[in-house]
Protein backbone atom coordinates (compact mmCIF):
# COMPACT_ATOMS: atom_id res chain seq x y z
CA UNK A 1 0.00 0.00 0.00
CA UNK A 2 1.32 3.90 -0.73
CA UNK A 3 1.38 5.34 2.62
CA UNK A 4 1.89 8.76 1.05
CA UNK A 5 -1.34 8.21 -1.42
CA UNK A 6 -4.63 10.22 0.18
CA UNK A 7 -6.59 7.32 -1.54
CA UNK A 8 -4.87 4.82 0.50
CA UNK A 9 -6.00 7.13 4.12
CA UNK A 10 -9.49 7.31 2.78
CA UNK A 11 -10.64 3.84 1.93
CA UNK A 12 -8.98 2.90 4.72
CA UNK A 13 -11.56 5.36 6.56
CA UNK A 14 -14.11 4.75 4.81
CA UNK A 15 -13.85 1.05 5.97
CA UNK A 16 -13.32 1.30 9.06
CA UNK A 17 -15.91 4.14 9.98
CA UNK A 18 -18.63 1.36 9.26
CA UNK A 19 -16.92 -1.38 9.99
CA UNK A 20 -16.19 -0.72 13.71
CA UNK A 21 -19.18 1.13 14.52
CA UNK A 22 -21.15 -2.24 13.44
CA UNK A 23 -18.80 -3.91 15.48
CA UNK A 24 -19.09 -2.05 18.30
CA UNK A 25 -22.52 -1.75 18.18
CA UNK A 26 -22.98 -5.77 17.22
CA UNK A 27 -20.85 -6.51 20.36
CA UNK A 28 -23.11 -4.65 22.81
CA UNK A 29 -25.97 -6.56 22.07
CA UNK A 30 -23.74 -9.72 22.00
CA UNK A 31 -24.00 -10.69 18.57
CA UNK A 32 -20.45 -10.05 17.62
CA UNK A 33 -18.74 -13.44 16.54
CA UNK A 34 -14.97 -13.28 17.33
CA UNK A 35 -14.83 -14.84 13.79
CA UNK A 36 -15.97 -11.59 12.21
CA UNK A 37 -12.40 -9.90 13.12
CA UNK A 38 -10.67 -12.19 10.70
CA UNK A 39 -13.14 -11.54 7.88
CA UNK A 40 -13.34 -7.65 8.66
CA UNK A 41 -9.51 -7.92 8.46
CA UNK A 42 -9.41 -9.81 5.05
CA UNK A 43 -11.88 -7.47 3.94
CA UNK A 44 -9.79 -4.55 4.69
CA UNK A 45 -6.31 -5.87 3.31
CA UNK A 46 -8.26 -7.31 -0.15
CA UNK A 47 -10.17 -3.84 -0.37
CA UNK A 48 -6.96 -1.73 -0.15
CA UNK A 49 -5.04 -3.63 -2.54
CA UNK A 50 -7.72 -3.35 -4.60
CA UNK A 51 -7.45 0.27 -4.51
CA UNK A 52 -4.23 0.13 -5.21
CA UNK A 53 -4.13 -1.76 -7.93
CA UNK A 54 -7.04 -3.58 -10.40
CA UNK A 55 -4.82 -5.52 -12.33
CA UNK A 56 -2.74 -6.77 -9.11
CA UNK A 57 -5.81 -7.57 -7.36
CA UNK A 58 -6.76 -10.20 -9.94
CA UNK A 59 -2.97 -11.92 -9.84
CA UNK A 60 -2.65 -11.90 -6.19
CA UNK A 61 -6.30 -13.42 -6.10
CA UNK A 62 -4.92 -16.28 -8.17
CA UNK A 63 -2.33 -17.12 -6.87
CA UNK A 64 -3.55 -16.71 -3.51
CA UNK A 65 -6.14 -19.33 -4.56
CA UNK A 66 -3.79 -21.37 -6.18
CA UNK A 67 -1.02 -21.40 -3.13
CA UNK A 68 -3.71 -22.26 -0.65
CA UNK A 69 -4.90 -25.29 -2.12
CA UNK A 70 -2.01 -27.02 -2.74
CA UNK A 71 -0.37 -26.47 0.00
CA UNK A 72 -2.99 -27.71 1.32
CA UNK A 73 -3.01 -30.95 -0.40
CA UNK A 74 0.84 -30.87 -0.05
CA UNK A 75 0.35 -31.18 3.87
CA UNK A 76 -1.73 -34.55 3.32
CA UNK A 77 1.28 -35.92 1.81
CA UNK A 78 4.44 -36.88 2.42
CA UNK A 79 7.93 -37.38 1.72
CA UNK A 80 8.91 -37.52 -2.37
CA UNK A 81 4.84 -36.69 -3.26
CA UNK A 82 5.07 -33.92 -0.91
CA UNK A 83 8.22 -32.29 -1.89
CA UNK A 84 7.20 -32.40 -5.97
CA UNK A 85 4.00 -30.77 -4.80
CA UNK A 86 6.11 -27.89 -3.23
CA UNK A 87 8.63 -27.97 -6.25
CA UNK A 88 5.46 -27.04 -8.59
CA UNK A 89 4.24 -24.86 -5.76
CA UNK A 90 7.18 -22.81 -6.44
CA UNK A 91 7.82 -22.80 -10.17
CA UNK A 92 4.68 -21.36 -10.76
CA UNK A 93 4.94 -18.49 -8.09
CA UNK A 94 8.30 -17.77 -9.45
CA UNK A 95 6.93 -18.24 -13.24
CA UNK A 96 4.24 -16.20 -12.83
CA UNK A 97 6.76 -13.55 -11.18
CA UNK A 98 9.68 -13.91 -13.91
CA UNK A 99 5.96 -13.33 -16.68
CA UNK A 100 5.36 -9.99 -14.88
CA UNK A 101 8.85 -8.58 -13.64
CA UNK A 102 11.58 -10.45 -16.06
CA UNK A 103 10.05 -11.12 -19.63
CA UNK A 104 10.82 -7.76 -21.10
CA UNK A 105 14.26 -7.77 -19.47
CA UNK A 106 14.78 -11.27 -20.89
CA UNK A 107 13.48 -10.55 -24.39
CA UNK A 108 15.50 -6.73 -24.75
CA UNK A 109 18.22 -7.28 -22.10
CA UNK A 110 19.74 -10.97 -22.83
CA UNK A 111 18.39 -12.21 -26.34
CA UNK A 112 18.89 -8.57 -27.45
CA UNK A 113 22.25 -8.57 -26.41
CA UNK A 114 22.91 -11.33 -29.61
CA UNK A 115 20.82 -11.01 -31.58
CA UNK A 116 18.40 -7.94 -33.32
CA UNK A 117 15.14 -8.07 -31.56
CA UNK A 118 12.20 -6.59 -33.64
CA UNK A 119 11.12 -2.78 -31.83
CA UNK A 120 7.06 -4.66 -31.88
CA UNK A 121 7.62 -8.20 -30.79
CA UNK A 122 5.43 -7.86 -28.34
CA UNK A 123 2.96 -7.91 -31.00
CA UNK A 124 3.98 -11.66 -32.10
CA UNK A 125 4.22 -12.59 -28.30
CA UNK A 126 1.61 -15.34 -27.57
CA UNK A 127 0.78 -13.40 -24.21
CA UNK A 128 -0.05 -9.93 -22.95
CA UNK A 129 3.38 -7.87 -21.91
CA UNK A 130 2.91 -5.77 -19.47
CA UNK A 131 4.87 -2.71 -19.40
CA UNK A 132 4.93 -2.37 -15.32
CA UNK A 133 5.30 -4.92 -12.55
CA UNK A 134 2.16 -5.47 -10.42
CA UNK A 135 2.97 -4.11 -7.29
CA UNK A 136 4.05 -6.04 -4.50
CA UNK A 137 4.63 -9.14 -6.53
CA UNK A 138 7.83 -9.51 -5.75
CA UNK A 139 7.15 -9.13 -2.00
CA UNK A 140 4.56 -11.67 -1.42
CA UNK A 141 5.44 -13.79 -4.23
CA UNK A 142 8.17 -14.63 -1.60
CA UNK A 143 6.00 -14.30 1.29
CA UNK A 144 4.04 -17.53 -0.17
CA UNK A 145 7.52 -19.49 -1.14
CA UNK A 146 8.65 -19.07 2.41
CA UNK A 147 4.92 -20.64 3.70
CA UNK A 148 5.31 -23.91 1.16
CA UNK A 149 9.18 -24.33 2.38
CA UNK A 150 8.34 -23.78 6.27
CA UNK A 151 4.99 -26.17 5.98
CA UNK A 152 6.88 -28.07 3.88
CA UNK A 153 9.57 -28.41 6.90
CA UNK A 154 7.03 -27.60 9.59
CA UNK A 155 6.97 -30.47 11.92
CA UNK A 156 3.06 -30.59 13.11
CA UNK A 157 1.92 -30.51 9.29
CA UNK A 158 -1.51 -28.98 10.64
CA UNK A 159 -4.15 -27.38 8.20
CA UNK A 160 -4.66 -24.16 8.22
CA UNK A 161 -7.81 -22.36 6.75
CA UNK A 162 -8.70 -20.26 4.04
CA UNK A 163 -9.17 -16.88 5.55
CA UNK A 164 -5.94 -17.18 7.76
CA UNK A 165 -4.35 -18.09 4.60
CA UNK A 166 -5.94 -15.09 3.19
CA UNK A 167 -4.71 -12.87 6.44
CA UNK A 168 -1.11 -13.97 6.39
CA UNK A 169 -0.53 -13.60 2.61
CA UNK A 170 -2.52 -10.24 2.52
CA UNK A 171 -2.03 -8.07 5.71
CA UNK A 172 -2.21 -4.81 4.02
CA UNK A 173 0.47 -3.22 6.11
CA UNK A 174 3.45 -5.22 4.80
CA UNK A 175 2.07 -7.03 1.71
CA UNK A 176 3.29 -4.48 -1.06
CA UNK A 177 6.80 -3.23 0.27
CA UNK A 178 7.35 -5.57 2.64
CA UNK A 179 8.86 -6.61 5.47
CA UNK A 180 8.57 -10.34 4.36
CA UNK A 181 7.36 -12.32 6.84
CA UNK A 182 7.56 -16.08 7.72
CA UNK A 183 5.38 -18.68 8.91
CA UNK A 184 6.59 -19.18 11.84
CA UNK A 185 6.54 -14.98 13.04
CA UNK A 186 3.37 -13.95 11.47
CA UNK A 187 0.71 -16.85 11.31
CA UNK A 188 0.42 -17.04 15.08
CA UNK A 189 -0.35 -13.61 15.38
CA UNK A 190 -2.97 -13.62 12.52
CA UNK A 191 -4.37 -16.94 12.97
CA UNK A 192 -8.05 -16.52 14.52
CA UNK A 193 -7.40 -13.11 14.31
CA UNK A 194 -8.82 -10.86 16.62
CA UNK A 195 -8.27 -6.81 16.93
CA UNK A 196 -6.19 -6.12 19.98
CA UNK A 197 -6.97 -2.22 20.04
CA UNK A 198 -5.00 -1.72 23.68
CA UNK A 199 -3.60 1.14 24.68
CA UNK A 200 0.02 -0.15 24.83
CA UNK A 201 -0.64 -1.43 21.01
CA UNK A 202 -1.57 1.93 20.08
CA UNK A 203 1.05 4.03 21.74
CA UNK A 204 3.78 2.09 20.24
CA UNK A 205 2.06 1.96 17.04
CA UNK A 206 2.21 5.25 16.57
CA UNK A 207 5.40 6.02 17.95
CA UNK A 208 6.79 3.91 15.10
CA UNK A 209 4.55 5.59 12.55
CA UNK A 210 5.52 9.07 13.33
CA UNK A 211 9.42 7.85 13.24
CA UNK A 212 8.13 6.22 9.62
CA UNK A 213 6.84 9.41 8.46
CA UNK A 214 9.74 11.10 9.70
CA UNK A 215 11.58 9.29 7.32
CA UNK A 216 10.22 9.60 4.78
CA UNK A 217 8.46 12.70 4.38
CA UNK A 218 11.15 15.17 5.93
CA UNK A 219 14.30 13.28 5.19
CA UNK A 220 13.82 11.38 2.17
CA UNK A 221 11.36 13.63 0.08
CA UNK A 222 13.23 16.77 1.11
CA UNK A 223 16.64 15.29 -0.48
CA UNK A 224 15.11 13.31 -3.20
CA UNK A 225 14.85 17.09 -5.38
CA UNK A 226 18.55 17.47 -5.14
CA UNK A 227 19.83 13.88 -6.90
CA UNK A 228 20.80 14.59 -10.43
CA UNK A 229 20.41 11.43 -12.65
CA UNK A 230 21.58 13.10 -15.59
CA UNK A 231 24.83 14.72 -14.84
CA UNK A 232 27.87 12.79 -16.20
CA UNK A 233 30.93 14.77 -16.94
CA UNK A 234 31.08 16.18 -12.98
CA UNK A 235 33.06 13.94 -10.36
CA UNK A 236 32.16 16.10 -7.44
CA UNK A 237 28.36 15.65 -8.99
CA UNK A 238 28.21 12.11 -9.52
CA UNK A 239 29.39 11.54 -6.19
CA UNK A 240 27.16 14.21 -4.50
CA UNK A 241 23.87 12.25 -6.39
CA UNK A 242 24.95 8.74 -5.37
CA UNK A 243 25.45 10.02 -1.22
CA UNK A 244 22.26 12.08 -1.62
CA UNK A 245 20.97 8.76 -3.04
CA UNK A 246 22.26 6.85 -0.54
CA UNK A 247 20.45 8.56 2.47
CA UNK A 248 17.57 8.78 0.37
CA UNK A 249 17.07 5.34 -0.32
CA UNK A 250 17.75 4.40 3.65
CA UNK A 251 15.45 7.16 4.66
CA UNK A 252 12.27 6.05 2.11
CA UNK A 253 12.38 2.62 2.44
CA UNK A 254 13.13 2.00 6.15
CA UNK A 255 10.39 5.04 6.89
CA UNK A 256 7.85 2.70 4.54
CA UNK A 257 9.05 0.12 6.86
CA UNK A 258 8.48 1.31 10.32
CA UNK A 259 5.01 3.00 8.68
CA UNK A 260 4.30 -0.41 7.97
CA UNK A 261 5.44 -1.47 11.45
CA UNK A 262 2.96 1.30 13.20
CA UNK A 263 0.09 0.29 11.46
CA UNK A 264 0.55 -3.41 11.63
CA UNK A 265 1.24 -2.49 15.67
CA UNK A 266 -2.51 -0.54 16.72
CA UNK A 267 -4.11 -3.48 15.08
CA UNK A 268 -1.48 -6.11 17.55
CA UNK A 269 0.14 -7.44 15.21
CA UNK A 270 4.42 -6.84 15.52
CA UNK A 271 6.23 -7.21 12.21
CA UNK A 272 10.04 -7.48 11.96
CA UNK A 273 11.75 -4.32 12.34
CA UNK A 274 13.36 -4.48 9.13
CA UNK A 275 16.27 -1.99 8.95
CA UNK A 276 18.68 -1.59 11.89
CA UNK A 277 20.37 1.69 11.50
CA UNK A 278 22.69 -0.10 8.67
CA UNK A 279 24.54 3.09 8.10
CA UNK A 280 26.20 2.63 11.62
CA UNK A 281 28.23 -0.32 10.31
CA UNK A 282 31.87 -0.70 9.96
CA UNK A 283 32.01 -3.80 7.65
CA UNK A 284 30.21 -4.71 4.84
CA UNK A 285 28.98 -8.01 6.29
CA UNK A 286 27.32 -6.03 9.66
CA UNK A 287 25.94 -3.81 6.79
CA UNK A 288 23.70 -6.77 5.37
CA UNK A 289 22.98 -7.36 9.02
CA UNK A 290 21.10 -4.16 9.16
CA UNK A 291 19.77 -3.72 6.03
CA UNK A 292 16.51 -5.00 4.60
CA UNK A 293 16.46 -8.47 7.47
CA UNK A 294 13.30 -9.87 6.02
CA UNK A 295 15.19 -10.15 2.25
CA UNK A 296 18.96 -11.19 3.57
CA UNK A 297 17.86 -13.62 5.94
CA UNK A 298 15.30 -14.84 3.14
CA UNK A 299 18.14 -15.10 0.61
CA UNK A 300 20.39 -17.17 3.11
CA UNK A 301 17.27 -19.49 4.02
CA UNK A 302 15.87 -20.29 0.88
CA UNK A 303 18.42 -19.79 -1.70
CA UNK A 304 22.02 -19.22 -0.19
CA UNK A 305 21.51 -22.45 2.17
CA UNK A 306 19.78 -24.86 -0.15
CA UNK A 307 21.83 -24.12 -3.24
CA UNK A 308 24.85 -24.90 -1.19
CA UNK A 309 23.45 -27.90 0.72
CA UNK A 310 26.34 -30.04 1.63
CA UNK A 311 29.30 -28.44 -0.55
CA UNK A 312 29.90 -26.34 2.38
CA UNK A 313 33.59 -25.35 0.57
CA UNK A 314 32.12 -23.89 -2.34
CA UNK A 315 30.37 -21.39 0.00
CA UNK A 316 32.45 -18.19 -1.25
CA UNK A 317 30.61 -19.34 -4.84
CA UNK A 318 27.11 -19.79 -3.73
CA UNK A 319 27.48 -16.26 -1.62
CA UNK A 320 28.28 -14.34 -4.80
CA UNK A 321 25.76 -16.11 -6.92
CA UNK A 322 23.13 -15.72 -3.87
CA UNK A 323 24.04 -11.52 -3.46
CA UNK A 324 23.53 -11.43 -7.21
CA UNK A 325 20.24 -12.98 -7.79
CA UNK A 326 19.46 -10.60 -4.85
CA UNK A 327 20.39 -7.74 -6.79
CA UNK A 328 18.58 -9.42 -9.95
CA UNK A 329 15.03 -9.20 -7.85
CA UNK A 330 15.54 -5.82 -7.13
CA UNK A 331 14.77 -4.99 -10.33
CA UNK A 332 14.61 -6.25 -14.59
CA UNK A 333 17.67 -4.46 -15.57
CA UNK A 334 21.96 -4.87 -15.69
CA UNK A 335 22.49 -2.14 -13.17
CA UNK A 336 20.62 -4.36 -10.16
CA UNK A 337 22.81 -7.37 -11.69
CA UNK A 338 25.91 -5.51 -11.28
CA UNK A 339 24.93 -4.04 -8.13
CA UNK A 340 24.03 -7.59 -6.45
CA UNK A 341 27.51 -8.75 -7.60
CA UNK A 342 29.30 -5.76 -6.63
CA UNK A 343 28.22 -6.52 -2.92
CA UNK A 344 29.07 -10.20 -3.12
CA UNK A 345 32.45 -8.94 -4.41
CA UNK A 346 32.74 -6.96 -1.54
CA UNK A 347 31.59 -9.78 0.61
CA UNK A 348 34.41 -11.95 -0.31
CA UNK A 349 37.49 -9.25 -0.54
CA UNK A 350 36.27 -8.73 3.49
CA UNK A 351 37.24 -12.70 3.54
CA UNK A 352 39.89 -13.08 2.16
CA UNK A 353 42.13 -9.20 2.47
CA UNK A 354 39.82 -7.70 5.03
CA UNK A 355 41.62 -9.25 8.04
CA UNK A 356 45.22 -8.37 7.26
CA UNK A 357 44.12 -5.21 6.24
CA UNK A 358 42.86 -4.28 9.37
CA UNK A 359 45.52 -5.47 11.40
CA UNK A 360 47.52 -3.40 9.17
CA UNK A 361 45.66 -0.45 9.73
CA UNK A 362 45.42 -1.61 13.78
CA UNK A 363 48.83 -0.71 13.81
CA UNK A 364 49.30 3.03 12.26
CA UNK A 365 45.66 4.25 13.81
CA UNK A 366 44.28 5.08 16.75
CA UNK A 367 40.65 4.24 15.57
CA UNK A 368 40.40 1.90 12.90
CA UNK A 369 36.85 2.11 13.18
CA UNK A 370 36.64 5.24 11.84
CA UNK A 371 38.39 4.33 9.30
CA UNK A 372 36.32 0.39 8.55
CA UNK A 373 33.30 2.92 8.92
CA UNK A 374 34.35 5.49 6.78
CA UNK A 375 35.64 2.79 3.88
CA UNK A 376 32.15 0.82 4.46
CA UNK A 377 29.98 3.69 3.89
CA UNK A 378 32.41 4.59 0.92
CA UNK A 379 31.62 1.29 -1.18
CA UNK A 380 27.79 1.38 0.08
CA UNK A 381 27.02 5.08 -1.82
CA UNK A 382 29.64 3.74 -5.21
CA UNK A 383 27.22 0.63 -4.70
CA UNK A 384 24.26 2.93 -5.03
CA UNK A 385 25.22 4.37 -7.95
CA UNK A 386 24.77 0.71 -9.82
CA UNK A 387 21.17 1.01 -8.39
CA UNK A 388 20.08 3.92 -9.02
CA UNK A 389 21.14 4.50 -12.65
CA UNK A 390 19.05 2.11 -14.59
CA UNK A 391 20.71 3.55 -17.98
CA UNK A 392 23.52 1.21 -18.71
CA UNK A 393 25.27 3.72 -20.57
CA UNK A 394 24.70 6.58 -18.38
CA UNK A 395 25.91 4.14 -16.04
CA UNK A 396 29.38 2.82 -18.04
CA UNK A 397 29.85 6.80 -18.57
CA UNK A 398 29.65 8.06 -14.86
CA UNK A 399 31.61 5.25 -13.91
CA UNK A 400 34.42 6.35 -16.86
CA UNK A 401 34.38 9.66 -14.60
CA UNK A 402 35.14 8.10 -11.29
CA UNK A 403 38.13 7.20 -12.24
CA UNK A 404 39.06 9.91 -14.47
CA UNK A 405 41.64 12.38 -12.28
CA UNK A 406 40.77 15.79 -14.18
CA UNK A 407 37.21 14.96 -13.57
CA UNK A 408 37.94 16.14 -9.65
CA UNK A 409 38.88 19.49 -10.91
CA UNK A 410 38.22 22.40 -9.13
CA UNK A 411 35.85 24.15 -11.61
CA UNK A 412 34.12 20.86 -11.08
CA UNK A 413 33.61 21.63 -7.35
CA UNK A 414 32.85 25.04 -7.85
CA UNK A 415 30.21 23.69 -10.19
CA UNK A 416 28.49 21.61 -7.52
CA UNK A 417 28.76 24.15 -5.05
CA UNK A 418 27.24 26.44 -7.72
CA UNK A 419 24.25 24.30 -8.24
CA UNK A 420 23.20 24.35 -4.56
CA UNK A 421 23.60 28.13 -3.87
CA UNK A 422 20.37 30.24 -3.35
CA UNK A 423 17.29 29.04 -1.79
CA UNK A 424 17.61 25.30 -2.60
CA UNK A 425 20.63 25.20 -1.14
CA UNK A 426 19.81 26.13 2.25
CA UNK A 427 16.82 23.55 2.36
CA UNK A 428 19.10 20.98 0.63
CA UNK A 429 22.04 21.48 4.02
CA UNK A 430 18.88 21.52 6.68
CA UNK A 431 17.80 18.19 5.60
CA UNK A 432 21.14 16.84 5.42
CA UNK A 433 21.96 18.59 9.02
CA UNK A 434 18.97 16.50 10.10
CA UNK A 435 19.97 13.80 8.71
CA UNK A 436 23.47 13.54 9.75
CA UNK A 437 21.86 14.34 13.06
CA UNK A 438 19.39 11.36 12.72
CA UNK A 439 22.42 9.09 11.84
CA UNK A 440 24.51 9.90 14.67
CA UNK A 441 21.61 9.71 17.15
CA UNK A 442 21.53 6.02 15.44
CA UNK A 443 25.53 5.70 16.15
CA UNK A 444 24.95 6.68 19.74
CA UNK A 445 22.57 3.98 20.42
CA UNK A 446 24.16 1.69 18.34
CA UNK A 447 27.70 2.62 20.37
CA UNK A 448 26.22 2.24 23.91
CA UNK A 449 24.57 -0.75 22.40
CA UNK A 450 21.03 -0.09 23.22
CA UNK A 451 18.35 -0.58 20.60
CA UNK A 452 19.06 1.32 17.33
CA UNK A 453 15.62 3.48 17.29
CA UNK A 454 15.08 3.34 21.08
CA UNK A 455 16.08 7.09 21.08
CA UNK A 456 13.13 8.22 18.43
CA UNK A 457 10.55 6.08 19.96
CA UNK A 458 10.85 7.81 23.58
CA UNK A 459 7.52 9.34 23.44
CA UNK A 460 8.88 12.92 23.69
CA UNK A 461 11.06 12.40 21.18
CA UNK A 462 7.98 10.84 18.88
CA UNK A 463 5.90 13.40 19.12
CA UNK A 464 8.62 16.13 18.39
CA UNK A 465 8.95 13.81 15.06
CA UNK A 466 5.46 13.73 14.48
CA UNK A 467 5.51 17.65 14.76
CA UNK A 468 8.13 18.21 12.49
CA UNK A 469 6.67 16.12 10.17
CA UNK A 470 3.97 18.29 9.89
CA UNK A 471 6.01 21.46 10.09
CA UNK A 472 8.80 19.92 7.15
CA UNK A 473 7.14 17.84 5.04
CA UNK A 474 8.37 17.97 1.74
CA UNK A 475 5.36 19.55 -0.40
CA UNK A 476 5.26 17.20 -3.20
CA UNK A 477 5.78 13.43 -1.80
CA UNK A 478 8.02 11.03 -4.08
CA UNK A 479 7.11 7.68 -4.84
CA UNK A 480 8.45 5.17 -2.42
CA UNK A 481 11.32 3.81 -4.44
CA UNK A 482 10.70 0.47 -3.57
CA UNK A 483 6.77 0.21 -5.38
CA UNK A 484 9.09 -0.35 -8.06
CA UNK A 485 10.40 -3.58 -7.33
CA UNK B 1 31.40 -22.07 33.22
CA UNK B 2 32.77 -17.98 33.24
CA UNK B 3 31.83 -16.84 30.20
CA UNK B 4 35.49 -16.31 28.61
CA UNK B 5 35.94 -19.56 28.20
CA UNK B 6 39.84 -20.13 28.94
CA UNK B 7 39.62 -22.62 30.85
CA UNK B 8 38.92 -25.15 27.98
CA UNK B 9 40.32 -28.26 29.88
CA UNK B 10 37.75 -27.95 32.89
CA UNK B 11 34.78 -29.22 30.42
CA UNK B 12 32.20 -30.49 33.10
CA UNK B 13 29.37 -31.00 31.16
CA UNK B 14 28.02 -31.24 27.41
CA UNK B 15 27.13 -27.44 27.27
CA UNK B 16 30.66 -26.51 28.28
CA UNK B 17 32.56 -29.09 26.59
CA UNK B 18 30.66 -27.88 23.42
CA UNK B 19 31.77 -24.25 24.37
CA UNK B 20 34.98 -25.21 24.93
CA UNK B 21 35.15 -26.84 21.46
CA UNK B 22 33.25 -23.70 19.47
CA UNK B 23 35.79 -21.36 21.38
CA UNK B 24 38.83 -23.41 19.91
CA UNK B 25 37.23 -23.72 16.21
CA UNK B 26 36.51 -19.95 16.55
CA UNK B 27 39.72 -18.95 17.60
CA UNK B 28 41.12 -21.05 14.66
CA UNK B 29 39.23 -19.97 11.95
CA UNK B 30 39.51 -16.22 12.85
CA UNK B 31 43.15 -16.18 14.50
CA UNK B 32 42.27 -14.84 17.91
CA UNK B 33 43.59 -15.55 21.08
CA UNK B 34 41.12 -18.54 22.70
CA UNK B 35 41.26 -16.04 26.01
CA UNK B 36 39.89 -13.17 24.47
CA UNK B 37 36.23 -14.89 23.33
CA UNK B 38 33.37 -14.23 25.48
CA UNK B 39 30.84 -16.81 24.75
CA UNK B 40 28.07 -14.82 25.81
CA UNK B 41 28.79 -12.19 23.32
CA UNK B 42 27.17 -12.16 19.45
CA UNK B 43 29.90 -14.35 17.09
CA UNK B 44 29.75 -11.48 14.28
CA UNK B 45 31.27 -9.50 16.83
CA UNK B 46 34.24 -11.42 16.14
CA UNK B 47 33.91 -11.35 12.79
CA UNK B 48 32.15 -14.66 11.80
CA UNK B 49 30.60 -14.21 8.33
CA UNK B 50 28.55 -16.39 6.46
CA UNK B 51 30.76 -18.15 4.99
CA UNK B 52 32.63 -19.33 8.38
CA UNK B 53 29.25 -19.82 9.58
CA UNK B 54 28.11 -22.56 7.30
CA UNK B 55 31.50 -24.08 7.96
CA UNK B 56 31.78 -24.33 11.73
CA UNK B 57 28.25 -25.81 11.34
CA UNK B 58 29.81 -28.48 9.36
CA UNK B 59 32.59 -29.07 11.21
CA UNK B 60 30.04 -29.28 14.61
CA UNK B 61 28.12 -31.89 12.53
CA UNK B 62 31.44 -33.98 11.81
CA UNK B 63 32.13 -33.63 15.45
CA UNK B 64 29.05 -34.30 17.61
CA UNK B 65 27.72 -37.09 14.51
CA UNK B 66 24.53 -35.37 13.92
CA UNK B 67 22.64 -33.13 11.19
CA UNK B 68 22.21 -29.79 12.63
CA UNK B 69 20.14 -26.77 10.90
CA UNK B 70 22.38 -24.52 8.71
CA UNK B 71 20.72 -22.00 10.28
CA UNK B 72 22.20 -22.98 13.74
CA UNK B 73 24.40 -19.54 13.93
CA UNK B 74 21.96 -17.11 13.36
CA UNK B 75 19.24 -19.02 14.95
CA UNK B 76 21.69 -19.15 18.18
CA UNK B 77 24.24 -15.98 18.14
CA UNK B 78 26.60 -17.13 20.88
CA UNK B 79 28.96 -20.04 21.90
CA UNK B 80 26.96 -20.21 25.02
CA UNK B 81 23.11 -20.65 22.95
CA UNK B 82 24.10 -22.58 20.69
CA UNK B 83 26.01 -25.08 23.10
CA UNK B 84 23.06 -24.73 25.12
CA UNK B 85 20.26 -25.52 21.84
CA UNK B 86 22.59 -28.75 21.19
CA UNK B 87 22.01 -30.11 24.01
CA UNK B 88 18.43 -29.37 24.92
CA UNK B 89 17.84 -30.07 21.50
CA UNK B 90 19.38 -33.54 20.58
CA UNK B 91 20.66 -34.63 23.90
CA UNK B 92 24.24 -34.35 23.19
CA UNK B 93 26.83 -35.91 24.70
CA UNK B 94 30.14 -35.10 24.85
CA UNK B 95 33.05 -37.37 26.20
CA UNK B 96 35.84 -34.60 27.76
CA UNK B 97 38.77 -36.45 25.93
CA UNK B 98 36.96 -35.67 22.31
CA UNK B 99 38.10 -31.98 23.02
Amino acid sequence: MNFSEFSFWWVLLLFCVPFFTVRMVAKSFNLWRPAFDAVGLAAMSLILFLNASRASFIVFGVEILFNYFMVKWMLTKEGKQARLIAAAIIIFDVGVLAYFKYLTFFVEGVIGLGTTVPENWEAGFPLPVFNQIPPGVSFYTFQMVAFVVDSLKARRKKPIGLLDYVNFVSFFPQIVAGPIERRSALLPQISSFRFKFTAENWDWGLRWLSLGLFMKFVLADNIAPYIQMDQVANAWLVWFSAFLFTLRIYFDFAGYSFMALGIARVLGVKLTVNFLAPYTSQSINEFWRRWHVSLSTWFRDYVFLPLMGSRKSLAPAFLFVTFTLSGFWHGAAWNFIIWGAYHGALLLLLRYAGRPFNRFVGRYVARPQIVSWAMTFSAVVLGCLFFMETNSGRLVAKIKTLITPWAYSPSNFGELIARFEGGGGIVLLLSLGLAITFLLMEYWAVRQERPEYELFLHPWVSRALLGMTILFAANAPSEFIYFDF
Amino acid sequence: MNPTATQSQTATSPVEAIQVWLVQQLADVLSLDPATIDVTQPLTRYGLDSIDAVTLVGDLEDWLDLELPATLLWDYPTISKAATYLVDEFEVTVDASDL
